[in-house]
């Protein structure tokens, strides 16, 4: 996000003390040590994490002649691999540096399960300077590795420091036994760390003008995959900030307050000379003044920016100063949303900056004062209750990323008081949309061709929201031969051999948002595989119809509890004609209803009904969603609502002649 | 006036057609209306010549022009130019022709950045690149690239393609050889469209091909690689004459392996103690050559990773065998090196064999250079003749080669001069079976039964890498996705995996299972669709829309037994009909039986080609139409 605050710190933390650190700790690992004792159960397990060990010390030291902060990062890690994969899995090891001079010390070993130890020889550690643009890493393969081999490597990388919080993730799809986590800083400067997920409160001691903070635990189970739940946000973790500098008093540092006015300083101020110009002769050439209300400037102002600019990759000053951004006509993502805040000031539109975290990666954690959690941005417009992401060039006007909602987010509002501009804060709710904005919805009428063989389906799919908006947008700017793809994609839900064709689209406007109006898509789908026979009966596989659900029938027992990416409706209207002389013998198979509600709001459900019309069955499907969060004990509510669409999968009408 | 008009007429046709005129940007619009960028002008010039001390000197410069006639071109903003420690990057030139009034504004690149080239198979290797995002690309920008790279490996050079990812106006390549320096080169899927002309120029031979209107690569899924249907030359030097030294280079494959032979396998060491006596415990009590020999190459599968390191002549020189052994890692060629040492030892014929892949469309008898290969294996000759050894291939058994090398030309190294040129055979459908047998009845309204899988040749090599790999907690869910057959509302109940670690014995899953919401029950009748398993249903091909070939990794067997117990009180009612259709590459057999209290559903689906050429679809499609007709077929059993 805003990295020039750091330095900034960075100076202040280091002009004010002038003496250097202690040396930094050493370590290394047990030059002959025991094999750690597996017993026959933790053998079949194909990887067992028996060390993972973070060192982070923060040392002032010598660099170039001046003095600067730096932090020594020691990972010391030990890992037990059972079978071939696993080995495939973990003998080739990737670091990630700071260049080649970072690296401090490094070894690799291998010990097998007679105990014969193979060393990894300084020249098999090989550099790669740039990787896909990360960066820097060091990379090693480990040798000598059979099933039941530990494989151990320890080093040490130092970097310049480039920001004062960080995070650090404990569990993965493998158990680990010793884990352990040390912060050690010079005593005047006070981290504070609080783990999330479980892990334990840590403790912080003082030793030898050295302040340390550590964890130490000795099993961390290995985290549990489930679909309808977020992976990373619910791993065991830690968070770490540094919150005093004993050496300058007692005022906390990285608050709420402080992050919102140096971040209200990068994307809210603006240069009287060269950028408010600018911006005011942009307005008026766009006739942003003389619109009719603010909700057509809000929408008018984002239409033009997000056709007319492109974000791009690099921190440059032309990717931010918005006199070059608005003749080059791109910027980086800090830059856009100064355009956008520079633009709506100008208009006087009353509008917050938000700031959030991405709810997959962490829950915005509002009693933990991080940047870390400062993310994402957007705009919100409190008279109209709606949300803008300035960088996210897909979504429009009332819609933002769904993991930015359902979650909490630092608001920052602008204060003039005098001539002066500052800023206040404070910590919000951002609400996800509601279910009726993201529709997946078909219409579809159903005939049999004389002799059974095909079921033609003329159908209309009415797609809005998040469903929508990783295509509607883009739609008008594919070429023909995409367009047929991704409609073929859309149409072909009853079954992939269908046979499309008479397609049509609607509402393709890049710059009307999915929430107002939904993609619909209509054709005719020919299918032979819906309809099954024996003699003179026939079995419509009616609900194919409805697409291949997704279900939870694994009776496998829940550990996460359920989260959703967002609240959504699914309306199904399917008509069939039934050919004359025909009956249909099971009618009632089609009724369900699956619902549930909590406090009087209807939070979940699944209802399907029928009614004869002369020759048409016309079945009517209501199945929604209106809570993101699904606790653990009512996991077996929302399992009934999932597997109750996947149940209607299996319904198959029997048509037998009237005799 | 006629003669005017004459003139006239002349005057706008030779300015319509002028050589080398190109269109204005709506007129490539037009033509092109669909696509997001032509490329105008693509050139390689490659110079060929004896510098003062008799050595080859390599170049080659490339010039390429595209015109950006899309809105979002953003994607084809971002490029990038490989070199490696065989191929130095000279010269890089990149810039963007902004239209700028009536003419065009050059933009110079002036960031490039150096990165690794990562490729999942390699680990580490000496392969770079520079990229670089073009600026002020938009529609009517022109995107310019121009370098120079010098090939430092005169053996290895690159094939030019005259396609590309977007239509290619003109496209050419021209090579300027020394007239001391030999030439040798193949045009592969070449068409009456590539003009071709050979010249001399004072010292040089140029030979010069061009072609206009190039379309761009057709790209399909399951086809064979590009190599396959683009046009493309494959040029090498075949030897030089110069003033104080001449050299044979690449004239015959005679040549090929020498130069093989000399850099891969004369230097080897030895094998040491240490691997002699792993190999002495192997074999040890071990009398038959064939057993030997499956003694060792299973260890060496089971025992030695792919790990890749391939800078510069890493690339084609395997590693000690005793490196490998104690590393426990190593590549194909290694893994091949390790081979031959150990079944030396163990008194074996053993011999490197240089090999392409199935990726790889050409034969020794086409061009004797390294394009042809990029695979290294091992052969040992036993009583019935050579049989091959790739050790990248975690569960092949000794008797089948990796599907990768099925069909493909072993170039077999037996010493310093003497090489033999062998084909690796094809696996026979009837080796790669993969038989599913479900003894099955009704219990409360659900399907519950046993079922057993039996799967060998390719088949099992699949699966055991499908089963190896599972996550352990995940491996029901594995074997669940392996077993489900009806609908999703199958439950595993519980299963047995047998021989998965015994290469030589077919892969066994048995398993107890219940299918819900499966059959029908009405009044007294009851349906049931004996078709549990429905492949092949979906997979007609688009005759309309596809190109290309199909390929296939391997031949194949399905055979799918279902015995459903008739439940009491009930008799069947209708039986569908059996049926059995089939031509040259494609067989379907599906019968219905009644026996006593039960009935028997055996169906059984060949496909015995590995490549399905455009010609053939329509056959294809006709039993594919059959299949699926006879999987709507529902048993009706009614109540007595």
């Amino acid at each position: 996000m805003i990295r020039s605050i750091f330095i900034f710190f960075a100076l202040l933390i280091i002009n004010a003390y002038s003496t250097l650190s202690a040396e930094p700790e050493k370590y290394d690992w047990m030059q002959d040590r025991k094999k750690f004792t597996i017993t026959a159960a933790d053998e079949k397990k194909p990887v067992i994490i028996l060390q993972d060990k973070r060192v982070m010390e923060y040392v002032i030291e010598d660099f170039d002649g001046r003095k600067a902060l730096v932090v020594y990062r020691t990972h010391h890690k030990i890992i037990l691999v059972n079978t071939d994969e696993s080995i495939e899995k973990f003998n080739k090891v990737f670091v990630q540096t700071d260049g080649p001079n970072s690296i401090v010390s490094i070894k690799a070993r291998s010990i097998n399960k007679n105990g014969k130890v193979v060393n990894l020889d300084k020249n098999s550690f090989k550099e790669l300077e740039n990787v896909e643009g990360i960066g820097a890493f060091k990379i090693f393969a480990i040798e000598g590795l059979e099933p039941e081999s530990e494989i151990e490597y320890i080093y040490t990388v130092k970097k310049k420091v480039s920001g004062f919080y960080g995070r650090e993730y404990y569990q993965s799809q493998y158990p680990v036994w010793n884990a352990s986590f040390d912060l050690i800083s010079p005593e005047h400067l006070e981290f504070e760390v609080k783990g999330y997920n479980g892990l334990p409160d840590l403790a912080d001691t003082i030793y030898n003008e050295k302040r340390y903070v550590s964890f130490k635990v000795d099993s961390i189970p290995a985290a549990v995959e489930e679909e309808y739940a977020v992976y990373d946000a619910n791993l065991k973790r830690l968070d770490y900030k540094l919150s005093y500098n004993t050496s300058q008093g007692r005022v906390r540092m990285q608050t709420w307050a402080e992050a919102a006015q140096n971040i209200f300083n990068n994307v809210c101020v603006f240069s009287k000379k060269t950028e408010i110009p600018k911006i005011k002769k942009l307005c008026k050439a766009q006739k942003f003044y003389t619109l009719a209300d603010d909700e057509a400037k809000i929408k008018a102002v984002e239409n033009y920016i997000k056709t007319n600019f492109e974000i791009k990759q690099g921190s440059s000053a032309d990717y931010v100063m918005l006199d070059k951004v608005i003749s080059n006509k791109y910027a980086n993502e800090t830059g856009i949303l100064r355009l956008f805040e520079a633009i709506y000031t100008e208009l006087n539109i009353d509008h917050r900056l938000v700031l959030t975290s991405s709810r997959d990666d962490a829950k915005f954690d509002g009693k933990f004062e991080t940047y870390r959690y400062l993310e994402q941005s957007m705009l919100y417009f409190p008279a109209s209750n709606k949300y803008l992401a300035p960088d996210q060039m897909e979504y429009r006007y009332g819609m933002v990323p769904f993991y930015w909602t359902n979650n909490e987010g630092l608001f920052i509002k602008r204060v003039t008081i005098g001539e002066a501009e500052t800023s206040v804060s404070e910590v919000k709710f951002i609400p996800p949309l509601p279910s009726h904005s993201s529709i997946d919805n078909i219409y579809a009428t159903i005939n049999f061709s004389p002799d059974f063989e095909a079921a033609v389906v003329n159908a209309r799919r009415e797609i809005g929201g998040y469903n929508a908006v990783n295509f509607q947008p883009v739609y008008s700017r594919l070429d023909a031969e995409k367009k047929t793809m991704l409609n073929d994609q859309l149409m072909d839900f009853i079954s992939k051999d269908a046979e499309i064709t008479n397609i049509s689209v609607e509402n393709t406007d890049p710059n009307q948002s999915p929430i107002e109006k939904p993609f619909i898509i209509k054709g005719d789908i020919k299918v032979t595989t819906l309809i099954e026979k024996a003699g003179n009966k026939y079995f419509f596989k009616v609900g194919d119809v409805i697409g291949k659900q997704s279900e939870l029938y694994s009776d496998k027992k829940r550990v996460n509890p359920v989260e959703n990416d967002f609240n959504r409706v699914y309306i199904r209207q399917i008509k069939v004609k039934i050919p004359q002389g025909y009956t249909v013998k099971n009618l009632d198979d089609l009724k369900k209803d699956v619902t549930f509600d909590q406090d009087g709001k209807k939070t979940m459900g699944f209802v399907s009904t029928y009614k004869v019309q002369g020759d048409m069955i016309i079945v009517d499907i209501n199945e929604y969603y209106n809570q993101i969060d699904v606790s653990l004990n009512r996991f077996e509510e929302f399992r009934k609502v999932i597997n109750a669409a996947a149940d209607f999968n299996k319904i198959v009408l029997i048509l037998e002649k009237t005799n | 006036m006629r003669s005017l008009l004459l003139c006239v007429m002349l005057v706008f046709i030779s300015a319509g057609f002028l050589k080398g005129q190109t269109l204005s940007f709506d007129q490539y619009k037009s033509k092109y209306p669909d696509k997001q960028a032509v490329m105008i002008l693509k050139k390689e010039v490659v110079t060929i010549t004896l510098d003062k001390y008799d050595s080859l000197d390599i170049t080659l410069d490339y010039y390429s022009e595209m015109l950006h006639l899309g809105e979002r071109t953003e994607g084809l903003a971002e490029s990038s130019v490989s070199f490696s420690d065989f191929i130095i990057l000279k010269e890089l030139e990149a810039k963007t022709l902004v239209p700028y009034k009536d003419t065009y504004k050059p933009v110079k690149v002036t960031e490039f950045s150096t990165r690794n080239s990562s490729s999942s198979a390699i680990f580490f290797d000496d392969n770079k690149v520079k990229t670089f995002n073009y600026p002020g690309v938009q529609p009517g920008a022109k995107t310019i690239l121009n370098y120079t790279q010098k090939f430092k490996e005169p053996h290895l050079l690159v094939p030019y393609y005259f396609n590309f990812y977007v239509p290619v106006t003109e496209s050419e390549i021209t090579i300027m050889v020394d007239k001391r320096v030999k030439l040798g080169y193949k045009v592969f899927n070449n068409n009456p469209k590539i003009k071709f002309s050979e010249s001399v120029k004072g010292n040089f031979v140029i030979y010069k091909w061009s072609v206009k209107e190039a379309p761009e690569y057709v790209s399909e899924s399951k086809a064979p690689s590009l190599s396959y249907s683009e046009p493309h030359i494959v040029y090498y030097i075949q030897e030089f004459k110069g003033k104080k030294r001449s050299e044979v280079m690449l004239r015959d494959v005679k040549d090929l392996y020498r130069w093989y032979y000399s850099l891969a396998i004369k230097n080897q060491k030895p094998i040491g103690d240490e691997l002699k006596s792993l190999v002495d415990s192997l074999v040890q009590g071990v009398t038959s050559e064939k057993e030997k020999a499956k003694k060792i190459f299973y260890w060496v599968q089971n025992h030695v990773k792919y790990v890749a390191f391939e800078e510069g002549y890493g690339g084609f020189i395997p590693r000690d065998a005793n490196l490998v052994c104690d590393r426990r890692f190593g590549d194909c060629k290694d893994m091949a090196n390790l081979l031959v040492k150990m079944l030396n030892s163990a008194g074996l014929k053993a011999y490197h064999v240089w090999i392409g892949t199935r990726d790889i469309p050409y034969s020794y008898a086409d061009i004797p250079s390294a394009n042809v290969d990029n695979h290294m294996i091992a052969a040992v000759k036993l009583e019935d003749g050579y049989v091959f050894l790739d050790a990248t291939g975690k569960y092949t058994t000794m008797d089948i080669p990796t599907a990768m090398i099925q069909g493909k030309e072993a170039l077999i190294g037996i010493d310093a001069d003497r090489f033999e040129i062998v084909k690796v055979p094809v696996v026979d459908a009837d080796k790669n079976i993969f038989l599913d047998s479900t003894f099955c009845r009704i219990e409360n309204k659900m399907l519950k039964g046993n079922g057993s899988y039996r799967l060998t040749g390719y088949n099992k090599t699949d699966y055991s890498y499908i089963i190896n790999y599972a996550k352990n907690e995940d491996l029901k869910d594995v074997i669940k996705d392996v077993c489900t057959k009806g609908n999703n509302k199958f439950t595993l109940i519980n299963y047995d995996i047998q021989n998965l670690n015994e290469k030589e014995k077919p892969l066994i899953i048995n398993y107890e299972f219940t299918l819900d919401d499966y059959i029908k029950i009405n009044a007294n009748e009851l349906y049931i669709n004996l078709n549990l398993d429905k492949s092949f249903e979906k997979d007609k091909i688009d005759t309309l829309k596809r190109k290309l070939p199909y390929e296939r990794d391997h031949k194949y067997t399905k055979k799918d037994i279902v015995i459903f117990e008739i439940p009491k009180g009930y008799s069947v009612d209708y039986l569908p009909a059996s049926i059995h259709e089939k031509n040259n590459f494609f067989e379907v057999e599906i019968t219905y039986k009644i026996e006593k209290s039960k009935i028997i559903y055996n169906k059984k689906i060949t496909v015995s080609t590995l490549m399905l050429e455009k010609k053939d679809f329509n056959e294809w499609n006709k039993i594919v139409s059959k299949i699926a007709q006879a999987y709507r077929e529902v048993v009706v059993l009614k109540q007595k």
